[in-house]
C-alpha cells in the first residue's frame, strides 16, 4: 500500500473517530434529557420546632457545612450587592451556611434560559418573570422540585410566611406550589396597609405642567376640562393664546413612543381614564377591541390630532426622543407612562418646580370615573429550585429564612441597630392604627443620606429584593412608603392624586393553560391580532377625518376578528372564570360591587394623597 | 499588457496528490473540520424542527428528538400567514436595493480612494469611512435617528434648505414612505469602509508597471482605473457579488430592528425581524415555526446563491466553484 493512501486512510479514520464520539456524546445526552428525575434526595427532616434555618450547624442535620449555590435571575436589570462581602449577604450566610452567586443574562431575549433548559444545565435556583409562562411548563415537565413537599421536610413553617391568597394564586395543576413570587402582596396586606393609611398607586396617569394649568384655570375659572370636549378646548387654548407656551412644533399632547412590537402606551391609559371594564355585569370577560371605550380612545386621539395637538413626528419618535420634549418641559399635557419616562420627568420637575408635571384627569363623554390599573399584587419575578439542585434541603432552609419577616427586614432595611431602630414595634396600635409589620427609622444621618443617595444597593444590600412582600416593605418604612430616592418620591407624588381611580388588576390576573389542546392556536392568534392592533394604531389615529377613522377602525376590527380575537376571548375566558371560582372572587372591577360609589371626578385629583418629600432625599442630590 | 493582468488571476488548477510531508497539514485541517463539524454540519440536523411540532416546548433539544412530525404544516402556515406577502416582499425589495447600491458603493469607494495622492489625507479618509462599522446598530442607529429626527434633527433644516420640505410639509425619514431610503443610506455609511478595505487589496496586488505602461501610452486616471483596475480586481468582485447574492435574505436584523416602529412595519418587516417577532420576541417558544422560516430564507439564499454563480459563468467566465 502505497504510503499517500494510509495516511488518507488514518486521517478519515481519526476524523471518523472523533466523529462517531460526539455523535455517541450527544445522543447519550439527549436521552439523559428525555428523563428528568425530580425525585427529592434523602436528607434528614427538619423539626417543625423553631427555625429551620437554626438547625444548618447540627451535627445532626449539617455539620455547619457552607454551602454555595447558584442562582440564576432571567432579567438583565436585576442588581444584588456581588456575591457576598456586604452586611446583608454575609448576614445570610452567617444565618443559613449558604454563599449565594447570582448570575444573570446580558440580555433579556430568553437565549440564555433556552440554553441552560435545552442542556439540563439549570442552576440550584431559578427565577424568571412571574408573566413567563416558562415557569408552568418547568413545573409541569419535572424541571424543579415542588416547593411543597420540601417544605414538609426541610422547612414545615415556611408556608406560613404567604398569605393563603398567594399559596392559592400561585398553586399548579395538582395543588403544589413550584415557587415563590418576589414582590408581591395579597389582599390581606393590601388591607393593613390601607389601616397605616397607605395606599395603591396607579400604574399610569396623564401629567400636565402645572404653570400652564394655572394659567388656564385662572383665566377660564368656568371651563370644565374634566369632560373630553373640555379637555380638547383647554390644549387648543394653551396651545393658541397661553403666553407661557411655544409649541414650536412639537405636540402640545405628547404621546408615548410608537413599539413595533408593543401596544402604544398611550392608547392603553386613555382606554383606563374612559372607564374600560375587563368584566361584564354576568361575570365574563369583556373584549377590549369590541368595547365602545377601545374606539372612543382612538376617535379621541385622532381629533386630537385632527386639531393638531399631535404632531406627525410623535408617530415615528423614539423613547429617547419623547424623552428629550419631556427633560425640555415642550409637551403641555404627557400620555405616557410616567416611570418609563422617570428621569426625564426627574430632570424637568426638579429644576422647574412651578412648572413640575401633575396628574390630570379627565373622563369618557359620559362622565364615568377613570378605573385605572395598579402594579399587580401577584409580583414581579418568581424563583424555583432547580432538579439539578444537589442540596434542596439548604435552599429550602434559605428560603424560609428569606421570606420570613427576619430575612425581609434584612434584605430590606438591613441590620437592626447598625442601619435601622423600630419606631413601632411590629404589631403594636398607635393613634387606633394597627402597625402589622412596625415601623422603622434609619439609624442615623449617615444611613439616611447613603439610603436617599441611592447608594444602599452596594452599601447594604438593600435592592436585594429577593421574596419580598411589597406591602412590608411599604408598611416598615419610616416614610410610610418605599421611596429611596428624590427621583422615586417626585413620581409617587405624580400618581399619588389619582388613588381613588385605582384598583388591583391582581383581581383578573389568571393564567392560561399552557398544557390546553388548543393553547398554540391561541396563542398564535392573540399575537396575531395584538401585532394587527399596533401595526394599524398609528394609521388609524393620525386619519385625515373622523369618518376615515371610523372606518379604519372597523376595517381593523373585522380583520381583528377574522384573526380570532374572539376566540382568544373565549379560551381566556374559560381560565377567568376558573380562576375566579379558584381564588373565590365574585368579581374583579370595582365598578361590579354592590356598594360601588364612584369617586368624584377631581381635575387635579385628590391632593390629600401627595406627601411631603423629606428635605434629607433633596439633600442627598445636593 | 493583457497577459500581465490574466497572470494574477491565475489560480491552481491541478491538484497536488498527498504526500507524506502532508501529514501534519491533514492533522491541522481536520481541527477546521471538526470546528466546521461540530458548528456547522452537526447543528444541521436542528432543520429537521422545521418538520415537527415543537412548538411551545421548552426544551428545544427534546423536542428535537421526541416530537411529532408534522410534515411542512409549519411551512404551510407561513404561506398561509398574510404578513407572507408583506415580509418577502419588502426583503427581497429592499434586498434588491442594497444589492444595486450597497454593492458596487465600496469597489467604486476604492477606486477612488486608489487615486488619492496625499497619504495623510487618503488615510484620514479610511478611518472615517471605516469607523462606523466598529459601533453597534443600536449605537449607530441612535444616531442616525437624533440627526434624521423630524424636529430635533439636522435633515428637516438641510431639507428645506434644499426647497425639498418645509414647516408645514416635513420629510419624516421614519415613516413607510422614506425608511427604504434611510436603511440603504445608513447601510452604506456603515459599511463602504469596511467594504472598502478587500477590494483596496486587491488593487494593492496589482502590478505598478502596468499603470506606468498606461501612463507612457497617455492613459488618464480614469482610463487607468476603467482598463486596469476595475479587470485587475474582477476575479474579487464576482466572488464577493455571489457570496452577496447568496445572503441576500439575511438581513441585519439589528439595522431594521433599531428603525422599525408601529408607523413604518408595512415596509420594514423583513424576514429575519419576522422571525424573531413570532418565535423569540413574543416569548411563545415557536422554534418549530422559526426554524420553518429559518430553512425558507435558506433555501432561497441557496438557490440564489446557485443562480449567481450560473449567471456569473455565463457572462464573465468565472464563478466560485
Amino acid at each position: 500500500m502505497k504510503s499517500t493512501t494510509k495516511i488518507k486512510i488514518i486521517s478519515i479514520a481519526v476524523v471518523a473517530v472523533i466523529v462517531i464520539g460526539i455523535v455517541l456524546a450527544i445522543t447519550l445526552s439527549v436521552k439523559d434529557l428525555a428523563t428528568v428525575e425530580n425525585n427529592l434526595p434523602d436528607f434528614p427532616q427538619t423539626p417543625s420546632e423553631g427555625n429551620s434555618w437554626d438547625y444548618w450547624e447540627d451535627e445532626k442535620y449539617d455539620n455547619g457545612e457552607i454551602v454555595e449555590l447558584d442562582w440564576y435571575v432571567n432579567a438583565s436589570t436585576f442588581r444584588w450587592s456581588g456575591n457576598g462581602g456586604t452586611a446583608v449577604s454575609d448576614k445570610i450566610l452567617e444565618k443559613t451556611g449558604v454563599k449565594i452567586n447570582f448570575e444573570i443574562p446580558v440580555k433579556d431575549d430568553g437565549d440564555k434560559l433556552a440554553t441552560m433548559i435545552a442542556g439540563n444545565k439549570l442552576p440550584d435556583l431559578v427565577t424568571l418573570q412571574v408573566g413567563d409562562l416558562t415557569r408552568i411548563n418547568l413545573a409541569e415537565d419535572g424541571y424543579v422540585y415542588s416547593i411543597t413537599d420540601m417544605a414538609k421536610l426541610w422547612a414545615p413553617n415556611f408556608l406560613s410566611n404567604y398569605d393563603s391568597e398567594i399559596q392559592t394564586y400561585f398553586a399548579a395543576s395538582d395543588g403544589d406550589l413550584y415557587g415563590m413570587p418576589h414582590l408581591y402582596y395579597s389582599n390581606a396586606d393590601m388591607k393593613a396597609y390601607e389601616e397605616q393609611d397607605g395606599y395603591l398607586l396607579p400604574n399610569s396617569v396623564f401629567l400636565a405642567r402645572e404653570d400652564l394649568l394655572d394659567w388656564y384655570q385662572q383665566n377660564y375659572p368656568n371651563a370644565h376640562p374634566t369632560t373630553p370636549d373640555g379637555f380638547l378646548q383647554m390644549c387648543l387654548t394653551v396651545k393658541n393664546s397661553c403666553p407661557l407656551y411655544q409649541s414650536n412644533g412639537f405636540s402640545t399632547v405628547q404621546l408615548a413612543s410608537f413599539s413595533a412590537t408593543e401596544e402604544n402606551e398611550a392608547l392603553k391609559i386613555l382606554t383606563q381614564y374612559f372607564g374600560y371594564e375587563k368584566e361584564d355585569e354576568n361575570g365574563n370577560l369583556k373584549s377590549k377591541y369590541e368595547d365602545e371605550r377601545y374606539e372612543e380612545a382612538f376617535m379621541y386621539l385622532n381629533r386630537l390630532y385632527r386639531e393638531g395637538l399631535i404632531a406627525d413626528s410623535d408617530f415615528t419618535d423614539t423613547k429617547a426622543a419623547v424623552g428629550q420634549n419631556i427633560s425640555n418641559g415642550r409637551p403641555f399635557v404627557t400620555f405616557v407612562t410616567p416611570q418609563n419616562y422617570q428621569s426625564y420627568f426627574y430632570n424637568w420637575n426638579r429644576n422647574n418646580k412651578d412648572k413640575e408635571y401633575v396628574p390630570i384627569v379627565f373622563t369618557n363623554k359620559d362622565g364615568d370615573a377613570p378605573l385605572l390599573t395598579n402594579l399587580a399584587g401577584s409580583g414581579y419575578l418568581y424563583t424555583m429550585v432547580s432538579t439539578n439542585c444537589d442540596r434542596p434541603d439548604r435552599v429550602m432552609k434559605l428560603l424560609d429564612f428569606l421570606s420570613s419577616y427576619e430575612g425581609q427586614m434584612l434584605m430590606l432595611y438591613g441590620i437592626e441597630g447598625e442601619h435601622y431602630e423600630y419606631v413601632i414595634a411590629p404589631g403594636e396600635t398607635v393613634d387606633g392604627k394597627t402597625y402589622k409589620y412596625g415601623r422603622v427609622k434609619w439609624a442615623n444621618e449617615d444611613v439616611e443620606k447613603i439610603v436617599y443617595q441611592g447608594k444602599s444597593v452596594v452599601t447594604y444590600g438593600f435592592d436585594f429584593e429577593i421574596l419580598t412582600n411589597r406591602m412590608l416593605d411599604h408598611m416598615v418604612n419610616p416614610t410610610g412608603i418605599s421611596l429611596r430616592n428624590l427621583c422615586s418620591f417626585i413620581l409617587y407624588n405624580q400618581k399619588s392624586p389619582l388613588v381613588p381611580y385605582t384598583y388591583n388588576p391582581m383581581l383578573s390576573a389568571f393564567v392560561r393553560d399552557p398544557k390546553a389542546e388548543n393553547y398554540r392556536d391561541i396563542v398564535n392568534k392573540d399575537i396575531a391580532v395584538k401585532n394587527l392592533w399596533i401595526e394599524r394604531a398609528s394609521t388609524i389615529i393620525s386619519a385625515s377625518s373622523e369618518e376615515k377613522c371610523k372606518e379604519l377602525f372597523e376595517k381593523t376590527l373585522n380583520l381583528s376578528r377574522t384573526k380570532g380575537h374572539n376566540e382568544v376571548l373565549a379560551f381566556d375566558n374559560i381560565y377567568f372564570k376558573q380562576f375566579k371560582q379558584k381564588m373565590g372572587y365574585s368579581y374583579t372591577i370595582p365598578t361590579l360591587a354592590p356598594d360601588y360609589v364612584a369617586p368624584e371626578i377631581k381635575f387635579r385629583g385628590y391632593d390629600e394623597y401627595i406627601i411631603e418629600i423629606p428635605q434629607a432625599a433633596w439633600d442627598a442630590v445636593g | 499588457m493583457k497577459n500581465s493582468v490574466n497572470n494574477n488571476l491565475n489560480f491552481p488548477k491541478k491538484k497536488k496528490p498527498w504526500d507524506v510531508s502532508d501529514y501534519e497539514l491533514v492533522l491541522m485541517a481536520s481541527l477546521s473540520l471538526l470546528f466546521l463539524f461540530v458548528f456547522a454540519y452537526l447543528p444541521m440536523y436542528g432543520v429537521t424542527l422545521a418538520f415537527k411540532d415543537g412548538d411551545g416546548e421548552i426544551n428545544v433539544l427534546r423536542s428535537l428528538f421526541a416530537d411529532n412530525w408534522v410534515g411542512f404544516y409549519n411551512f404551510k402556515q407561513f404561506f398561509a400567514d398574510d404578513k407572507f406577502y408583506t415580509v418577502i416582499s419588502n426583503t427581497l425589495s429592499i434586498n434588491l436595493l442594497m444589492l444595486c447600491i450597497e454593492f458596487p458603493a465600496p469597489i467604486i469607494f476604492a477606486l477612488f480612494l486608489n487615486e488619492i495622492q496625499h497619504t495623510r489625507y487618503k488615510k484620514t479618509v479610511q478611518t472615517i469611512s471605516t469607523f462606523p462599522h466598529f459601533l453597534s446598530w443600536t449605537i449607530f442607529g441612535g444616531i442616525i435617528l437624533a440627526l434624521t429626527n423630524v424636529n430635533t434633527g439636522v435633515t428637516t433644516p438641510i431639507f428645506e434648505f434644499l426647497k425639498l420640505a418645509d414647516q408645514t410639509n416635513k420629510i419624516n425619514l421614519v415613516t413607510s414612505d422614506y425608511i427604504w431610503v434611510l436603511l440603504i443610506i445608513s447601510s452604506l455609511i456603515k459599511s463602504v469602509g469596511w467594504g472598502s478595505i478587500i477590494y483596496l487589496a486587491a488593487i494593492t496586488g496589482i502590478n505598478p508597471e502596468i499603470y506606468e505602461a498606461a501612463t507612457l501610452d497617455g492613459a488618464g486616471r480614469f482610463q487607468r482605473m476603467r482598463y486596469i483596475t476595475l479587470p485587475s480586481i474582477s476575479a474579487t468582485i464576482t466572488v464577493f457579488f455571489i457570496l452577496r447574492i447568496s445572503n441576500m435574505l439575511d438581513n441585519s436584523f439589528e439595522m431594521f430592528y433599531i428603525f422599525q416602529n408601529g408607523v413604518n412595519l408595512s415596509k420594514s418587516e423583513v424576514l429575519t425581524t419576522y422571525i424573531w417577532k413570532v418565535s423569540i420576541g413574543s416569548q411563545q417558544m415557536r422554534y418549530s415555526y422559526a426554524s420553518a422560516l429559518g430553512l425558507f430564507n435558506s433555501i432561497i439564499g441557496l438557490i440564489l446563491l446557485l443562480l449567481g454563480n450560473f449567471v456569473s459563468k455565463k457572462i464573465t467566465g468565472k464563478g466560485i466553484y
